[in-house]
């Protein structure tokens, strides 16, 4: 196996993973989608230079990939069909995390994946140039950053993640 | 204090964001998939070439082709030719610009699904343009070298069986192959049309 392709995915595949789940709800899908990320960015990685931050280059490649899985799967669920898997994979997911990194109750667990599947719903109800911007600041990226992997301006991503932000947090009150 | 407010709030959906659980894929099969996806896109450029070789090949062997028909196949290696380079450049792109911008990515995708789109119309329509095309050229032929009304009636019957065995399977498969691209332009277009959240 290619020394650095097993380093990458070893250090990023988590944000990866993220990416996959900020565009497919079912988890069957999600894992096939997050392998073809994967596969993306196997063939990616013989082009990158060096010239560009390694963690917006795979960003770029990963969203890219998603997109292209967009344009064919979009007509195979529409967003209410979600939500009963989401639900029920984000709870799968968030008692997982759980396990694996803080003891907490069972009550707390329950919320947290509740609070996790509408957060997921209402992101992928974003359209994408929306989604891509929230989901890249949610990984903590800054707004130059962003505008690296988006092409967009500093000052529409600030524009855009201002609505959004707003949405999400009315969305999640509701 | 608002501001306050709002750092804590995004502070939580992003603590809540990195709450999901990670994906596990078995990295060789990724990387033996991946390798083996690598030799079939080289094998479908291959392919593309070797499409282009009986269409010239027929033109450099010496069979007794008459001069209308000489000029039709030249044509048509000509047109092949062009149709071929125009599917390397597409899966050049498709293959070097997984690291565009997502805005670049986003217009390229489309602009190659209207493509897409424009080709199928073109193949659906050059079923049958190419039936009459052939048959035409027959009629002319057949005039030009003098040959009998009988020879013209085989050569066209032998043209309208060919129509119906392999251009209306091309028309079919050329308007389903439309209507997808169509669709999966449509559904892009939705989804990145921005001035709301949904």
């Amino acid at each position: 196996m290619s020394p650095q392709f097993d380093t990458i995915i070893k250090e990023y595949g988590k944000l990866l993973s993220r990416v996959a789940a900020s565009y497919e709800a079912n988890e069957s899908l999600r894992q096939e989608l997050y392998q073809d990320i994967c596969m993306a960015i196997f063939q990616a990685l013989g082009a990158y230079r060096g010239d560009a931050n390694i963690k917006t280059y795979l960003l770029r490649v990963a969203h890219n990939r998603c997109i292209s899985y967009v344009s064919k799967e979009a007509n195979r669920l529409k967003p209410d069909e979600y939500k009963e898997t989401v639900t029920n994979d984000e709870q799968t997911a968030t008692s997982n995390i759980a396990d694996e990194y803080k003891p907490i109750s069972p009550e707390q667990e329950v919320i947290e994946s509740a609070k996790l599947a509408q957060l997921m719903y209402a992101i992928r109800r974003l359209k994408i140039p929306a989604r891509q911007v929230i989901t890249l600041s949610l990984e903590g990226l800054n707004y130059k950053e962003i505008a690296e992997v988006t092409g967009l301006s500093v000052s529409n991503i600030g524009v855009i993640l201002t609505r959004v932000k707003k949405e999400l947090q009315r969305e999640m009150k509701a | 204090m608002t501001s306050n407010n709002e750092t804590m709030q995004n502070d939580a959906l992003g603590a809540l964001w990195q709450q999901q659980a990670p994906i596990d894929v078995d990295l060789r099969k990724v990387e033996r998939m991946a390798k083996s996806q690598q030799i079939k896109q080289r094998f479908y450029v291959f392919l593309d070439l070797l499409t282009m070789l009986p269409a010239w090949g027929i033109l450099f062997l010496d069979l007794q082709f008459s001069q209308t028909i000489r000029v039709f196949l030249s044509l048509n290696a000509v047109l092949i030719t062009v149709m071929v380079l125009f599917f390397i450049k597409l899966r050049w792109v498709s293959l070097f610009h997984s690291a565009d911008s997502t805005s670049d990515y986003h217009t390229r995708l489309l602009k190659q699904l209207h493509n897409n789109v424009k080709i199928a119309f073109y193949n659906k329509h050059s079923a049958w343009l190419a039936t009459i095309i052939i048959a035409l050229v027959f009629t002319i032929d057949v005039f030009a070298e003098g040959d009998g009304q009988a020879l013209l009636i085989k050569q066209l019957y032998l043209v309208a069986v060919m129509g119906f065995l392999f251009m209306l399977p091309w028309y079919i498969w050329a308007h389903k192959r439309q209507r997808r691209f169509e669709r999966e332009a449509q559904n892009i277009e939705t989804m990145l049309v921005e001035g709301g959240a949904n």
